[in-house]
């Protein structure tokens, strides 16, 4: 029964767990050290197809649209950036360049008035992590328990582990639970400047405001080519093209 | 008498009073609606202050427009000016526009605050809009005797610009002049033109004139607004208007000998009203060549000059010099770009800070722009503040002009602080040994894929579904089987008669392979008398049949009769055996077994085992 996430984790898919070949990484990087910053995204997008939990490969990629500099590059650069944040929030260069390009927008990284070191602990683990935390200590406290239940010789000495393991899953599943119901939930990131923010689901509705590019947004609804956006710094929300946001999640 | 006159249309007040007010066209606002701000600037003087909003942290703030009037009273300028904002808000709650105010000289106003409450959209009261600003009569007719092109008829108005054909950006000055024979009664109310696609500014009214026109003398008042396209193609000025009251019927001659009584005579009889307007006024704005464009022209138009001083040549590195570098000319100052300074490896270069020092009279916008920084030098020697260029277009000369500064030199000694011992250099102490940024970038690439196989692990444990109800599910199953059998442990009674078939049987087998009849016949019959005891909650020692008789029919009340005979008779037959041995054969101890296992399984089954 101990052995069961470990059967998980060998379950899982293949290609979650395959990091990307070092040779073809160096090759996209050749091509963005050439400055052929399209081609080296373009290397990019292939490698995460195969390795999609990659953070180095979402915060390569985030470097090479950022270098483009065409319409819409600096908002998908963030929308990268944001990935890379969401699966290595402990990475300093991924966090730099994140908070560098969210100033073009008119955003900061750490939310205005918390302490530096209380937005880096706060982001110590990513939300999978603690959600992995939060499972492996809730099945380390139920086999711990059922071993006390069963073994009643053995009781005195499991039941601290199982104590532990417990309390590590409420401690785990708190901070967690804390992170889901803070921050962005279904985050997009506007790919277009100025882009248009209608009061209602089509054309005909007035133009609200408009949201500079790389302004990150939450998504809350969606009805055909439309979203339903909140921008949380402004608390404002309307609809957008979808073609104007790229979801984050 | 024309000097008089001019000296009572021309004399300014000796302080200009100002005064300030400011209005909304609703109270309450839903968050995805806006309201309007109006404010309202006036003084008896020909320059107007610009009000001074106040902090509005609930509202995004849009500039709307700005209209002017300039109204003359018996020879004083009363001017007004009127400013539009559009409030979109941000944020739900009382909200206060605090009060905006205005200075001019020595006078100072402002206006009341003004409270607004934010709802949201679905809160929001169905109540029409009211008006900014009480709202106007109709326009006033041409009156008969008025007209615009000049002739004449006692009053009238021009209007003309000094250039139908400007490059975008350069200044085009509007001027209308109004001619009047008459005196007025009223004030004459002047209301600009539209003059979208442009940036106005307005241009201090010259002097009044006299001017002849077909035999007749008129008073000549002139306004003058400085225009700058900003796009290329047809720009159109729209309609001035001015509004003003006339003597109806007579006509007073100002220069006729008999002025003073035809003057009062006049003020007997009734005003007539009189709108007078400009024809609209297309200019065909020329786009800048491209031919000759320097990099780095930053959209200056007009002719301008460019210099840089310091105040101090002969300094000690680490120590701040002030550079300040000015731009002056005549152009749209305004839009001047700040200056590229070129690269200076040798300093530290702090930010730049720009000021506006603009001067305006008939002929249009001149002044200068000084923008002023601090450097300080990091090293020791004979340091060059290159020359800074400054590029423009003069439209005199229809090419590009490139204005540069005389580069500068310093004569830096060495500082103090690369005096001292190198060490470690504490935040904020300035050092010849201090790191300087440069420039801002975004880090480098990752060569390595770090750590992917634990983060795809970890989203393989968060993403397991309900696999994780497993351990959940043995938890309880655990709890369950361990609370029963605590139960169970704790009533040894029920757990005897639990144990009780099972034990018999084991005795049964047992006596199969017992050396000797005499074991094999006491596991027989200790198998039937330890079941009976159990079953029955006796001391199996003792136990007689006559006990086990009367507790098998009083606990198991509707067992069949022929169970408790074949108890008896089984009984019986075991201390048969028991007491005469030697009468004893196999076949009877095996018959005997055989009997008692058929006779504990149908016990079983009689009591609900």
């Amino acid at each position: 029964m101990r052995a069961l996430p470990l059967t998980l984790l060998l379950l899982a898919p293949a290609s979650a767990l395959a990091s990307p070949p070092p040779e073809r990484l160096e090759a996209a990087n050749r091509l963005y050290e050439a400055s052929l910053f399209t081609e080296a995204a373009d290397s990019y997008r292939e490698l995460l197809a195969q390795s999609p939990h990659s953070a180095a490969l979402h915060y390569n990629l985030g470097n090479a649209y950022f270098r483009q500099g065409t319409p819409g590059a600096l908002g998908k650069a963030i929308a990268s950036y944001f990935r890379a944040f969401r699966l290595d929030p402990r990475d300093g260069d991924i966090r730099a360049n994140l908070d560098f390009a969210l100033r073009r927008s008119g955003e900061e990284l750490a939310p205005a008035g918390m302490p530096p070191a209380v937005f880096l602990l706060y982001n110590l683990l990513s939300a999978r992590e603690l959600a992995a935390l939060f499972w492996l200590a809730f099945w380390a406290a139920c086999l711990s328990g059922s071993a006390a239940f069963l073994a009643a010789r053995a009781r005195a000495a499991v039941r601290p582990v199982a104590f532990a393991a417990a309390a590590g899953a409420v401690f785990f599943g708190a901070w967690w639970a804390l992170r889901l119901s803070s921050g962005f939930k279904a985050p997009a990131v506007v790919t277009l400047q100025d882009a248009e923010v209608r009061s209602g689901p089509g054309e005909n509705f007035p133009v609200n405001f408009k949201v500079p590019e790389g302004r990150r947004v939450e998504r809350l609804d969606e009805k055909g080519p439309w979203f339903e956006i909140g921008v949380p710094r402004e608390g404002l929300k309307g609809w957008i093209l979808k073609t104007s946001v790229e979801p984050v999640g | 008498m024309k000097a008089l006159l001019a000296l009572m249309l021309l004399s300014a007040p000796a302080r200009a009073a100002v005064s300030i007010n400011a209005s909304v066209n609703k109270t309450t606002v839903a968050l995805n609606d806006q309201i309007v701000l109006t404010v309202t600037v006036s003084a008896d003087a020909s320059s107007l202050p610009e009000p001074e909003m106040p902090s509005l942290p609930r509202f995004n703030v849009h500039s709307a427009g700005r209209s002017q009037s300039m109204t003359f009273i018996n020879g004083r300028i009363s001017n007004s000016a009127e400013y539009t904002f559009v409030l979109v808000p941000r944020l739900i709650g009382n909200a206060v526009i605090g009060p905006i105010g205005a200075h001019a000289g020595s006078q100072n106003a402002q206006t009341e605050p003004i409270a607004v409450t934010i709802v949201r959209p679905e809160e929001a009261p169905q109540q029409p809009a009211q008006p900014a600003a009480p709202a106007a009569g109709p326009p006033g007719r041409p009156q008969r005797g008025a007209r615009t092109g000049g002739g004449a008829a006692p009053v009238f108005v021009t209007a003309e610009v000094d250039k139908k054909n400007p490059f975008v950006n350069e200044q085009v000055v509007y001027t209308v002049r109004f001619h009047y024979a008459v005196p007025l009664l009223g004030n004459a109310e002047w209301a600009p033109p539209n003059t979208t696609g442009m940036l106005s500014e307005d241009l201090p009214p010259s002097g009044h004139q006299t001017a002849s026109i077909q035999g007749r003398t008129y008073n000549v008042s002139e306004v003058k607004i400085a225009l700058f396209p900003l796009t290329p193609g047809e720009k159109t000025i729209g309609k001035g208007s001015i509004r003003c009251q006339v003597q109806k019927g007579v006509e007073v001659d100002p220069f006729a000998s008999d002025f003073f009584r035809q003057f009062f005579s006049a003020g007997l009889t009734m005003g007539e009203p009189v709108t007078l307007e400009t024809s609209p006024i297309t200019l065909s704005v020329r786009a800048l060549p491209e031919a000759g464009k320097p990099p780095g022209f930053g959209g200056a138009v007009g002719r301008f000059k460019a210099k840089a001083v310091v105040d101090n040549a002969s300094v000690k590195a680490g120590d701040a010099v002030n550079l300040t570098y000015t731009v002056e000319g005549s152009g749209n100052l305004k839009a001047l770009a700040d200056p590229s300074l070129p690269d200076m490896p040798e300093f530290r270069v702090y930010e730049t800070v720009s000021s506006l020092n603009q001067t305006k009279d008939g002929t249009g916008v001149r002044g200068s722009k000084v923008y002023r920084t601090v450097v300080v030098p990091k090293v020791s020697g004979d340091l060059t503040i290159p020359a800074v260029q400054f590029h423009y277009f003069d439209p005199a000369q229809q090419r590009f002009v490139s204005a540069a500064t005389d580069p500068i030199v310093l004569q830096v000694a060495p500082g103090e602080a690369a005096q001292a011992p190198v060490g470690f250099s504490a935040a904020g102490q300035a050092s010849a040994t201090a790191i300087t940024t440069l420039s801002e970038d975004i880090r480098h690439v990752r060569s390595r894929p770090g750590a992917d196989a634990v983060r795809a692990a970890a989203a393989a444990v968060a993403g397991a579904g309900w696999l994780h109800a497993l351990p959940a599910a043995l938890l309880v199953l655990s709890g369950a089987f361990a609370a029963w059998r605590d139960r169970y442990e704790q009533d040894p009674v029920r757990a005897r008669a639990r144990r009780a078939g099972r034990a018999a049987e084991e005795r049964l087998t047992r006596s199969r392979s017992a050396k000797g009849l005499h074991e094999s016949s006491a596991l027989v019959g200790e198998a039937l008398v330890v079941y009976l005891a159990d079953r029955l909650a006796l001391p199996p020692s003792g136990l007689t049949m006559r006990q086990a008789l009367e507790q098998m029919r009083k606990r198991w009340p509707a067992l069949p009769e022929g169970h408790i005979e074949q108890v008896r008779r089984l009984w019986a037959e075991m201390e048969r055996i028991r007491y005469a041995p030697t009468t004893v054969r196999d076949a009877d101890v095996a018959q005997l077994r055989d009997a008692v296992h058929e006779l504990l399984k149908a016990l079983e089954e009689a009591t609900g085992r």
